[in-house]
């Protein structure tokens, strides 16, 4: 009876006004699944427009200082700068073969939304875009961004006016408009199928890293690491490696310190409940309240986590570790100076969790890490902050 | 069950329209928010619905979420169950409540829903509880002699509305528009279809709720021969501006609108 579980987590968790909105997407994305057409689109997509393959690039200075190989996959290439937009091209796809016009998404760091208003002028499609008014401000460009590509963006101002409010409020508009509107969920979050459906369009990262390391190296890597928000990239990463043999690591937000309550370490502090539609992992209290999350980045900033990510954690396929504000920080400024590649602030929680890879594996040893996007939007707040210190 | 049964029951053999009145706990006070609640049964609610503050409440409008946060930072399981076990001692009003999954499953499920039976609830209506996941929330309120509410909104069809039909062991909660909570000028008539399809399967009463916020709104839904309404938004709206005097004469004027048709 109840659809989409990994292990114990996952579900559909929503109002029943929703509910049927989720069996037709399901039913879309089943028959895209195996219709040829489908592929052959969102592939030439993919190439043409986003830039695909995206390089893994030999890291040799970063390879030196830790006495491994290190591969960086460069999703900082994709067009608009980080991965979502893998996820969004397939979800607008859909949202055309079912006949609806317009599609909603919540954003944090502004990427998703970015990504998702850069989808819709591409198709030709209305697009709202619903954003914490705390990250609109922290990420003004990318709000400026997206009004730019003819979206019109909402500030959600309620509860802490970060990205678990921005959801909420899309989830609303949903509800509301559920007819003629796609809701395109920006993470491997809320209710089946989208942990499915968004780990299948960005497992596109995890093919093309094997197929990559098949030619550099001849083999599979030792060791593999990525970034958690709601665990997009991470997924898109680990679903195809997860059946080599392959050490997963994910990296969550540890904000100020594991210590206290400024963190978004959802894995590694959270308990399982239900937010967003999904049975996971998430920050709350004792009465099952969710707690708010914190993190420097915007995007890491989020106390819910994808149910197939809480489904590795228990089954210990995938080694949930933390990283705080300053040592991504520190990594943004190492990668920015030893590579020449100037990281997103959650990318940069990857980078800087090197030094547990390292301790995880042998000299010589192949480690990929996802830089799951460009740091040029978080350059205001970096020097905004480095230049109070 | 019995107390719901009865009231159920006893509106069907009267011809009488049935008024559930939601109220948030906690809003403005454990205790004022009981209070009101006393007031709207007594002002002509056949039944009360108690509300489990959220932090993330994504089925409800401005209103409703305003009133959510007001409460959260002196409300929780303790304080929701004390303003049950006041509405229970008052009276033998039928008492249902309102929650989210989460706080609800936060200590267990089953222990939960008994220590909510126990304290005098006699429905559980689940706001994001989708019918594909309640059969063990069907099965622990079964085993607590508990009622779970089923929805239906405009967009429930085919085999779907005959399960949720199947399981309807008291009323069912039929979602008047699409949307949020929250009172609206217009009374959308989406619902009708479902809900004429709905009788086919199920004898079940039907409270239409979202959306309805006054008396002349009320007799709109009676004259659409929907069994009752559910009245939220409005009554937490009148708390707030003129406390429980005013959700009294709400209720009165909802209630008047309601047995226009009789
Ligand atoms: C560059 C970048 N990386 C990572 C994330 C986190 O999302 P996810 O964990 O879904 O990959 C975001 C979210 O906005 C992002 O912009």
């Amino acid at each position: 009876m109840t659809m989409g579980r990994f292990g114990d987590y996952g579900g559909q968790y929503v109002p029943e006004t929703l509910m049927h909105a989720l069996g037709e997407l399901e039913a879309a994305f089943q028959a895209a699944r195996g219709d040829a057409g489908f592929r052959i689109e969102l592939d030439e997509l993919l190439r043409r427009y986003v830039g695909r393959p995206t390089p893994l690039t030999e890291a040799r200075r970063l390879s030196e200082r830790f006495d491994r190989r290190i591969l960086l996959k460069r999703e900082d290439l994709a067009h608009t700068g980080a991965h979502k937009i893998n996820n969004t091209l397939g979800q607008a796809l859909l949202c055309r073969r079912m006949g609806k016009r317009r599609l909603i998404a919540e954003t944090g760091a502004g990427q998703h939304g970015v990504a998702a208003a850069t989808a819709a002028a591409l198709f030709g499609l209305d697009c709202d875009v619903f954003m914490g008014s705390v990250d609109v401000e922290r990420q003004a460009l990318n709000v400026y961004r997206m009004e730019l590509l003819g979206a019109r963006v909402h500030p959600v101002t309620s509860g802490s006016g970060t990205l678990k409010d921005a959801t909420n409020a899309a989830l609303r508009e949903w509800v509301a408009t559920v007819e003629h509107t796609h809701y395109a969920i920006g993470s491997v979050v809320g209710p089946h199928p989208f942990p499915l459906m968004v780990r299948e369009f960005q497992s596109v990262i995890g093919r093309e890293v094997l197929a990559q390391c098949q030619e550099i190296l001849g083999a599979a890597p030792q060791a593999a690491i990525a970034c958690v928000g709601g665990g997009s990239n991470a997924a898109g990463l680990m679903a195809p490696l997860a059946p080599e043999d392959v050490l997963l690591f994910g990296v969550e937000a540890a904000g100020g310190g594991l210590g206290g309550l400024e963190h978004a370490a959802t894995l590694s502090r959270g308990r399982p409940g239900v937010l967003h539609g999904a049975y996971s992992y998430l920050l709350q209290d004792d009465e099952g309240q969710v707690r708010e999350a914190y993190s420097i980045s915007a995007g890491l900033d989020y106390p819910g986590v994808g149910p197939e990510h809480a489904f590795w954690h228990d089954s210990g396929r995938v080694t949930y570790l933390t990283a705080t504000d300053a040592e991504a920080l520190a990594a943004l400024h190492l990668l920015s100076r030893l590579e020449g590649i100037i990281p997103a602030l959650e990318s940069a929680h990857a980078v800087a969790r090197l030094d547990e890879v390292v301790q995880a594996t042998a000299p010589g040893d192949a480690i990929v890490v996802v830089v799951s996007g460009r740091g040029d939007k978080d350059l205001d707040a970096i020097r905004r902050r480095e230049g109070m210190a | 069950m019995s107390r719901l049964g009865d009231t159920l029951q006893a509106a069907r053999h009267d011809g009488q329209a049935l008024l559930m009145a939601y109220l948030c706990a906690g809003d403005p006070t454990v205790e004022e928010s009981a209070k009101a609640l006393c007031a709207a049964h007594a002002a002509g609610a056949d039944i009360v619905e108690i509300g489990w503050p959220f932090s993330d409440p994504v089925a409800d409008g401005p209103v409703i979420q305003a009133a959510s946060q007001r409460a959260l930072g002196h409300t929780g399981r303790a304080e929701v169950l004390e303003v049950v076990r006041r509405v229970r001692h008052a009276s033998e009003v039928p008492i249902a409540l309102l929650g989210y999954c989460n706080p609800l499953l936060r200590h267990g499920l089953e222990p939960t829903i008994r220590e909510l039976a126990a304290a005098g609830v006699d429905a559980l209506v689940v706001a994001d509880l989708a019918f594909e996941e309640s059969a063990p929330w069907r099965d622990a309120c079964n085993r607590a002699g508990v009622s779970l509410i089923p929805f239906v909104a405009p967009t429930t069809q085919g085999p779907r509305l005959k399960a949720i039909a199947a399981a309807a062991d008291s009323f069912v909660y039929a979602v008047a528009l699409l949307g949020v909570t929250g009172q609206r000028a217009e009374q959308s008539a989406s619902i009708l279809p479902v809900v004429e399809n709905l009788r086919r399967h199920s004898e079940a009463p039907v409270l239409a709720g979202f959306g309805i916020g006054d008396g002349e709104q009320a007799a709109i839904w009676r004259a659409r021969g929907l069994d009752g309404v559910i009245v939220g938004s409005a009554l937490v709206a009148a708390l707030a501006a003129g406390g429980t005097e005013a959700v009294q004469d709400k209720v009165r004027s909802i209630r008047s609108g309601l047995d226009k048709l009789g």
